[in-house]
């Protein structure tokens, strides 16, 4: 039985020919392809920086866009709670292209206070989520960090540090733009 | 005359399509990252069925598919368009999945301890006996690689064994292993009577 024989060569060939050309991937690989390219731009980075942060930038981006979408459709769950004195100014116009200094600093402390006190004003179950996915842009942020202080020069990872700290700022302001209604309702 | 019709369309639509996809590419060059979405989205399928014969793993053949296209979408630039996009892609892919092997320091020769019943014993376990891509999966690491890449993927052996770093030789008689054990699995010998 080898595939020598004329007839069981022809055979093993039609079976090969007859294999489907496509599969799709279990689950979309765009987000981590996305974070990847827009943090690395041209050129080639390192390949034992790539993979760890491709995927730690790629969840960060999945989990943010997803936990948004899902916030959005659970807006009528919030839970009415105690007014919130909280720095709106600084949730709303939180936005910070280069992290650095003294004022990022007290500004960021500002935004993970008011972070904390709007908490309060989701489901918990929402709040489990936030918490849950904030921990895994802080996880990501660690992992750069980390990277940075062997190779501080390395512009891939300073590029990918300032998208997760981004990431981290949309995050929290997703948090302030959802619990807004409720602070309002608070107020009046 | 709808089947006229239909011989005579097909060209255009063929070529359409290339040009399409060929102002995709040329955008994508220029860093238009919804251009390369849109290639992603149309090559990814593709793109995961080779490294997933390649590597035999869901997982790791979604790590090489994403490490393929982040290598295209660096290597854009340099690509030139007289060549068909799709090989060029399949050949980065190709080089994603080899690179992560060399990474993990995994051997493509044949080794002694690889005997033809190795296929048998794994297929039996996890696959139904005669699901073909199972049965690829389940090959000798080295004759699968060489069965994709040449019985597959239209690679000659001179190509495999340059890409697998291995003798044109070796490459031949992996393919061979391959084949003959597809052979014995699927019982093609009692299919052929």
């Amino acid at each position: 039985m080898t595939p020598e024989d004329p007839t069981i060569g022809a055979a093993l060939d039609a079976r090969l020919a007859a294999l489907p050309p496509e599969e799709a991937p279990a689950r979309d690989l765009w987000p981590g392809i996305l974070a990847e390219i827009s943090a690395g731009g041209a050129g080639r980075s390192r390949p034992w920086l790539r993979a760890p942060f491709a995927v730690a930038a790629g969840l960060v981006l999945a989990v943010t866009a997803g936990f948004a979408g899902w916030l959005g459709g659970r807006q009528a769950g919030l839970v009415g709670g105690p007014a919130a004195g909280t720095p709106d100014a600084a949730m709303r116009q939180a936005s910070f292209a280069v992290p650095a200094g003294r004022d990022y600093l007290e500004t960021r402390a500002e935004l993970e206070r008011a972070y904390r006190e709007r908490l309060s004003l989701l489901t918990p179950a929402a709040r489990l989520r936030v918490e849950r996915d904030l921990a895994v842009v802080r996880a990501a942020n660690e992992d750069i960090r980390r990277a940075l202080a062997a190779d501080p020069q390395s512009p891939v990872l300073n590029r990918l540090l300032e998208g997760i700290w981004q990431q981290e700022f949309d995050l929290y302001q997703t948090v302030a733009r959802s619990t807004d209604p409720a602070v309002q309702r608070n107020r009046t | 005359m709808q089947a006229t019709a239909t011989v005579v369309e097909f060209p255009d639509a063929a070529a359409r399509e290339a040009a399409e996809e060929l102002k995709a590419v040329k955008a994508a060059a220029r860093g238009d990252r919804r251009a390369f979405e849109a290639l992603y989205r149309a090559h990814v399928g593709r793109i995961n069925r080779l490294c997933l014969r390649l590597t035999g793993s869901r997982e790791t053949a979604e790590d090489c598919v994403q490490d393929a296209f982040v290598s295209a979408w660096r290597a854009l630039p340099r690509f030139e368009v007289r060549s068909s996009f799709s090989t060029w892609l399949h050949r980065i892919a190709v080089n994603a999945v080899l690179a992560r092997r060399r990474g993990l320091a995994s051997s493509l020769e044949i080794t002694v301890d690889e005997d033809v019943t190795a296929l048998d014993r794994r297929v039996s376990l996890d696959a139904p006996p005669l699901d073909l891509e199972a049965a690829i999966r389940a090959l000798p690491t080295g004759a699968r690689l060489v069965l994709v890449l040449v019985g597959l993927y239209g690679f000659s052996h001179d190509e495999a064994a340059r890409e697998l770093g291995i003798a044109v030789g070796t490459s031949k008689a992996q393919l061979h292993r391959a084949r003959a054990l597809l052979a014995a699995h699927l019982d093609l010998a009692g299919e052929a009577v």
